[in-house]
């Protein structure tokens, strides 16, 4: 019991010193511009397909299931309204974030540790590579800049999909729909829907990051290092949404 | 020239290094032999600092480097080449890039420069046809090969090998073993091999460490192994080969 206890407040202390290591190095040359670009690829507009997908039915889902519930009130033409404020300030950026999680996330960790149980992280090390700078700093970097991205699109796309539905099954007109999508918006709600992703970006790149740079045990160890970084990502975004929400709300007014 | 004073490293309660003193000779080959599990490879690791040294010196190069940082140690890495165990070759990247790693990482050579070095080294190592392919398509032996290209295109001072031969079979380990050969001959590189392959040691070996119980137990050249009468020793060498083998190797020799 002990020993678990200390082997998780070890790994609670490289988790932060890792941070450490990417933000003291993260405007000292080299840069790894290419790589970063090629991450940017790797973790945005590879994954815009699964995130288009989920974030366009979940639009027509809320839709629907709400708008027959609204309809119960006489007020099935404000469905719009719903739908955005739900889309933008909370289901876009943890959808998108859980959706990048499983992607991302799970890819990372395995190629990381893969790479660290077969020395490459070594060798890179011995030949005078900083793997953090490398290999970690540039994931970050990308997931960083990619997720809000990301988030955005699934917003847009969520907001089509409940678009279609208002219009085909409630007969609300596309005008209409796009009024009631853009009066009830502020900036603090478009703020809101931006910090969201880029913290959870944050978080399941160094985690995946993390996980995949300490895994030991060989390939048992990569599936291991996968899942654990797959599940803490996805429970740091569902609990982590909550404390964002409520600090956002503080800073913002809302 | 390395020299180790008094090197320790322990995983948690296990001590794997109790001590180790060691002179590496500049322009020659030494070998480490031990037992599996004995720390060989630890030692290599802990001289490069990819493990962290618990307590000793390690001066390489007339530089102590025993209480450098990871970023101090960058530049020290570079003059030294690894091949490692398990080849440790970049599975994403061609052999091309493999090879080429350590010169578009470190310097600012022109492509054609890169290229002209990669191409010769590959032609060294007799894998020319291999440059576009990835590790992955590649034999245990030509992964080898290949790493030790990657090894020597920075033209290093110092060149660890890690267990060179561990793995492979027979006709190929003595093609590896002829290439660390003809390396030191035409590189002139300071050479350490971690091995527990007799045939492998004293193919290549100018100067012989033996590690028993985490500290050197014996230290000379081939004739003083051969003629060894450390108890350890003899039975290292009784346990490494059949007796047969390892009779013929040098009948041959």
């Amino acid at each position: 019991m002990f020993k678990e206890l200390r082997q998780f407040f070890i790994s609670i202390s490289d988790y932060f010193s890792l941070g450490l290591r990417v933000l003291g190095g993260l405007f000292v040359r080299p840069l790894y511009i290419n790589e970063t670009f090629n991450q940017m690829y790797a973790i945005g507009v590879q994954s815009l397909p699964i995130v288009a997908l989920t974030s366009f039915f979940t639009g027509m889902i809320l839709t629907l299931q709400s708008g027959h519930e609204m309809a119960v009130f006489g007020a099935k033409m404000y469905v719009g309204t719903l739908v955005s404020l739900s889309l933008i300030r909370e289901l876009g950026p943890v959808l998108t974030g859980l959706v990048v999680a499983g992607r991302v996330g799970a890819g990372t960790a395995a190629e990381l540790g893969s790479m660290k149980v077969t020395e490459q992280i070594d060798a890179m090390r011995a030949m005078g590579t900083d793997p953090v700078k490398k290999l970690v700093t540039t994931r970050l970097v990308a997931g960083t800049i990619m997720v809000p991205m990301l988030s955005v699109i699934a917003d847009g796309l969520g907001i089509l999909g409940a678009l279609f539905i208002a219009n085909a099954t409630f007969a609300i007109s596309p005008q209409f729909f796009w009024k009631t999508v853009m009066h009830p918006l502020t900036v603090n709600d478009i703020m809101m829907g931006l910090i969201k992703p880029l913290i959870f970006g944050i978080m399941i790149i160094w985690t995946a990051c993390h996980m995949g740079i300490t895994t030991t045990g060989g390939t048992a160890g990569v599936g291991k290092s996968t899942t654990v970084s797959v599940v803490v990502s996805s429970v740091l975004i569902l609990v982590g949404d909550y404390f964002i929400t409520q600090i956002l709300i503080w800073f913002l007014g809302m | 020239m390395i020299e180790l004073f008094n090197i320790k490293k322990s995983f948690g309660i296990q001590e794997v290094l109790k001590g180790i003193t060691l002179s590496i000779p500049k322009g020659k080959t030494t070998v480490v032999l031990g037992r599996s599990g004995c720390g060989k490879s630890v030692l290599l690791k802990v001289i490069l600092r990819l493990l962290p040294l618990d307590e000793g010196q390690i001066i390489i190069g007339g530089v102590d480097t025993s209480n450098f940082s990871d970023s101090e140690m960058m530049p020290i890495r570079r003059k030294i080449g690894m091949l490692f165990q398990s080849s440790a070759l970049f599975d994403s990247m061609t052999v091309w890039q493999n090879v080429a790693y350590p010169l578009l990482e470190n310097t600012k050579l022109s492509f054609d420069e890169i290229d002209k070095r990669v191409m010769a080294l590959l032609d060294f190592v007799e894998l020319p046809e291999a440059a576009e392919k990835l590790p992955g398509a590649l034999s245990g032996g030509m992964k080898k090969r290949v790493a030790l290209a990657r090894a020597l295109i920075a033209q290093p001072e110092y060149i660890f090998y890690d267990e060179p031969t561990t793995g492979l079979d027979p006709i190929t380990a003595s093609k590896i073993n002829l290439l660390i050969k003809r390396t030191q001959n035409e590189y002139g590189t300071t050479s350490v091999v971690v091995t527990h392959d007799m045939v492998s040691a004293l193919t290549v070996g100018d100067f012989f460490a033996f590690i028993h119980d985490g500290k050197i137990a014996f230290t000379g050249n081939r004739n003083e192994v051969l003629k060894s009468s450390a108890k350890e020793m003899q039975d290292f060498i009784a346990d490494a080969e059949p007796r047969e083998i390892l009779q013929e190797f040098l009948n041959i020799k």
